[in-house]
């Protein structure tokens, strides 16, 4: 079925995923020693990437298949039984903060089915993390054990809802018609409670070729920035990042750009510092 | 590289009491607890509304039974406010309002424990309540061009190991060639300012080292400012009002006229029916005639002293019954009753010490002030502590023996060096004396060095009175501010007089003043006596100033 989104080369896209809750529940029927088991997390999963559009599919359908996603948050999970000397309890917190192991992401959308897409990771062996682990186990008897250590873990995600027929900006549902996240944090295979989400995808006439943005998770973007970059012809010129932060320059063949410097010679940017540098290759389809 | 969870073990209370709850106020939790609460431990008590996060009120002290005065709930503080913080980063000044916008966790405990050696930066102390406000403010990055607007530091940023530089760390690293090709984005990602402030009220229990010999007891109390960047900065201003009430709410068993009512926990109302100029029987031991007792003053008044460098030895007669702590062997410079407006630079790093100013002295022999110059240790300013508190009249026998001599100042006397009732004490000095804890700051932290000042070495302290029972700490730096390195401000804290160490020495004190024997009986048991004949000596129909007032002119011999 024809879409103008078959004529869209790339989108942007912005996705965080919010996740926080707490529950404590006690054994029903098990009296003063009923087994308690609790469960809380706070955490963010975010990331800022491109998708292209694949050539040659029946659909729509964008794709890039080495996203990095930035995780940092924490879960506690424990269970206690008992009081006095036959009082138990055992519990485990797990810590991350940084970046996944890059995996692959694809947005596909449905023209023919009310424009529905599905936005989601692919590759369930992708997006690993490494958390630090704390976990004890101690008794009223006095037993008591603690143990520090790492532990892998995946993130996966699936977003569905409609796109508009028409391609534009598209801002992704808080609540949308079906979202499935899994991540090492929460006891079940799925979060506990169903994640905050916000972010959106943009579209862009090509790649741009710097993206300038705070060091958070969300990498928010710092709007009209001024910046110095060497050119290929040798020559350093000054550019303007856009509203999103961004700084397009036409480029073909095997042109090279090097961004000397972010000019902070006003504030707020004379508050700030480099804090980090990473390239996102989306090489040319064949 | 520490997160917030390992920075703030080094907060005075996570250090007592590592444990302590704490709610969140950062992200969407900024609407959480809108309104004021109640604090209380086991004798301290205050409110805290994080609506106005920058201030505590209505701080009381619950004192127990002393010879002195019965069991009450005192007014120690009307309010202290943490005032914004002023900092200069790269040229451009920033202004940190301790406000609930930039609040991330408030932090309370009813107990815990500082153990001998456990920190290099607290003394041992037991934790009567204490709290903990954090809170963070980053450059938004994304603010208007060529303006300065702050955000709150966002959680997540807070959980990552490099929150904050450790500290001494090197200057940021060589940033990476930054190269793109035509099917590459380079994201470059630039981090801001970013500053953690923590605001600690920890109210302690009584302990008996705040003076030297452990001579009286006190509870201390920390409202201290520990202040943290990622940067290192060129500036840094802070101030924290005391306020004290302008009348003593302190009521004294002897009969008399006792204070009005009052709510501790009520604002103070200056115009409450009551006369502050009333004096009312406080007892001194409870011997003697009742209704010929020490009177207390209820309006609070405010004096500065300076320890003298060589008064080490004096505080051991004070509970040596013939050589008192006369004010001209413990003390080099004295101020009381200070007037609103009246500030003095109390410390700093351009003072180099050495040969001082003069000090005068009453030589009752030689019947005149003789001239001492002063040996002044590096940084130390022009007082050392400062005491809000009211003062004591004598006895009415006493002062119906000498009526009419006006010149023997027995209406309005100071209590110091130690004070026995309702004085909040501040000391940013000390002598030079043998307890550790009475050691100042060197490069490396806090009780380091003997007669050294009690804060951090680059740091100048101005104190200010906004009003006879109210002062301001104001202190400022411009080095020593590296990146990831607290600066603490208000370390030394400040306490409440309770009682003296053992209640056997004031009484032994009193009981043995042969030097007021010339004076009626009422005198041998009277605090008010003590105090006046550490401040005067007898000349005729004339108090003489044992240590004459800062600034007063010497009189004609």
């Amino acid at each position: 079925m024809p879409s103008p989104w078959f004529d869209v080369p790339y989108v942007f896209c912005r996705l965080r995923l919010t996740v926080s809750h707490a529950f404590r529940k006690k054994e029903a029927g098990g009296g003063a020693d009923a087994l308690v088991t609790s469960h809380s997390t706070d955490y963010v999963v975010a990331g800022t990437f491109r998708l292209q559009r694949m050539r040659d599919s029946l659909r729509p359908y964008f794709s890039n298949p080495k996203v990095s996603l930035r995780v940092a948050g924490w879960s506690l999970s424990g269970m206690s039984s008992g009081s006095g000397e036959s009082a138990f309890e055992t519990g485990t917190r797990k810590d991350f903060a940084g970046s996944t192991t890059p995996g692959p992401v694809i947005l596909e959308i449905y023209p023919d089915d009310k424009h529905q897409a599905n936005f989601q990771t692919q590759d369930d062996n992708a997006f690993e993390i490494k958390l630090a682990t704390h976990s004890w186990e101690r008794s009223g008897a006095g037993f008591n054990q603690e143990a520090r250590d790492t532990e892998e873990g995946h993130i996966s995600f699936l977003i569905q809802q409609p796109f508009p027929a028409k391609p534009g900006e598209v801002r992704l549902q808080d609540k949308p018609p079906f979202v499935l996240l899994n991540t090492p944090f929460c006891l079940a295979v799925t979060a506990c409670e169903p994640p905050r989400i916000s972010g959106s995808f943009r579209l862009t006439p090509g790649l741009p070729a710097f993206r300038i943005v705070d060091d958070t998770v969300d990498q928010n973007p710092i709007p009209h920035c001024r910046v110095r970059v060497q050119c290929p012809d040798g020559v350093a010129r000054e550019f303007v990042a856009d509203d999103a932060g961004e700084i397009f320059i036409p480029r073909s063949g095997k042109d090279v750009y090097t961004l000397l410097e972010v000019l902070e010679d006003a504030a707020p940017l004379c508050l700030s510092r480099p804090a980090g540098w990473t390239i996102e290759a989306m090489p040319d389809q064949p | 590289m520490p997160n917030l969870d390992a920075l703030l073990k080094d907060t005075m209370l996570l250090t007592a009491a590592p444990g302590a709850p704490w709610k969140d106020f950062g992200g969407d939790k900024v609407h959480a607890e809108a309104s004021a609460t109640p604090s209380a431990g086991a004798r301290w008590a205050w409110t805290h509304d994080p609506g106005n996060a920058g201030q505590v009120k209505h701080l009381t002290y619950h004192q127990l039974d002393t010879p002195w005065y019965s069991e009450q709930v005192v007014t120690v503080l009307d309010e202290l406010v943490w005032h914004p913080i002023e900092l200069v980063h790269r040229g451009t000044a920033l202004t940190l309002e301790l406000s609930k916008e930039f609040l991330l966790r408030k932090y309370e405990a009813s107990s815990g424990s500082i153990a001998a050696k456990k920190s290099r930066h607290w003394i041992p102390a037991d934790i009567d309540r204490g709290m903990l406000l954090v809170f963070g403010f980053q450059v938004n990055l994304r603010g208007p061009g060529g303006a300065v607007t702050l955000e709150p530091i966002p959680r997540e940023v807070l959980d990552r190991a490099d929150f904050m530089p450790a500290p001494g760390a090197p200057a940021a690293p060589k940033p990476p060639v930054m190269k793109v090709k035509p099917t590459e984005t380079g994201t470059l990602q630039l981090a801001p300012l970013r500053v953690l402030v923590c605001a600690e009220f920890v109210c302690c229990k009584e302990r008996n080292d705040y003076v030297p010999h452990s001579l009286a007891r006190t509870a201390r109390f920390r409202p201290h400012l520990m202040l943290m960047s990622n940067r290192p900065l060129e500036r840094m201003a802070a101030k924290v009002s005391i306020r004290r009430p302008p009348m003593s709410t302190m009521a004294h068993h002897g009969g008399g006229v006792p204070p009005a009512p009052h709510d501790p926990h009520a604002p103070h109302d200056p115009h409450a029916p009551h006369d502050p100029h009333a004096p009312h029987a406080m007892g001194g031991p409870r011997s003697g005639d009742p209704d010929d007792q020490d009177e207390m003053l209820h309006e609070m008044s405010t004096g500065m002293w300076t320890d003298s460098n060589s008064s080490a030895l004096a505080w051991d007669k004070i509970a040596n019954t013939v050589h008192p702590p006369f004010w001209s062997s413990v003390f080099s410079r004295v101020k009381t009753n200070l007037p609103t407006g009246t500030a003095f630079l109390m410390a700093s790093p351009d003072i180099p010490g050495g040969p001082g100013f003069l000090a005068h002295t009453w030589n009752p022999s030689m019947r005149k002030y003789v001239a001492h110059q002063q040996d002044l240790k590096p940084r130390q300013g022009y007082f050392d502590n400062i005491h809000v508190a009211p003062a004591m009249r004598a006895p009415k026998s006493i002062r119906r023996a000498v009526a009419g001599k006006k010149g023997l100042k027995l209406d309005d006397i100071i209590m110091a060096p130690f004070c026995i009732h309702d004085c909040l004490h501040m000391h940013w000095r000390w002598c030079p004396a043998d307890e550790p804890w009475l050691w100042g700051w060197d490069e490396t932290g806090p009780y380091a060095v003997s007669g050294a000042p009690h804060i951090p070495v680059h740091q100048h302290l101005r104190v200010e009175l906004e009003s006879p029972h109210a002062f301001a700490y104001c202190v400022r730096a411009d080095k020593g501010l590296e990146a990831g390195r607290w600066q603490y401000i208000l370390h030394e804290g400040l306490a409440y007089g309770t009682n003296t160490s053992e209640e056997w020495k004031g009484k032994a004190m009193l009981a043995a003043m042969e030097f007021l024997s010339s004076w009626p009986s009422a005198a041998m048991s009277s605090w008010a006596m003590f105090y006046w004949t550490l401040r005067y000596w007898r000349f005729g129909d004339q108090a003489m100033d044992r240590l004459l007032e800062d600034g007063a002119p010497v009189p004609p011999t």
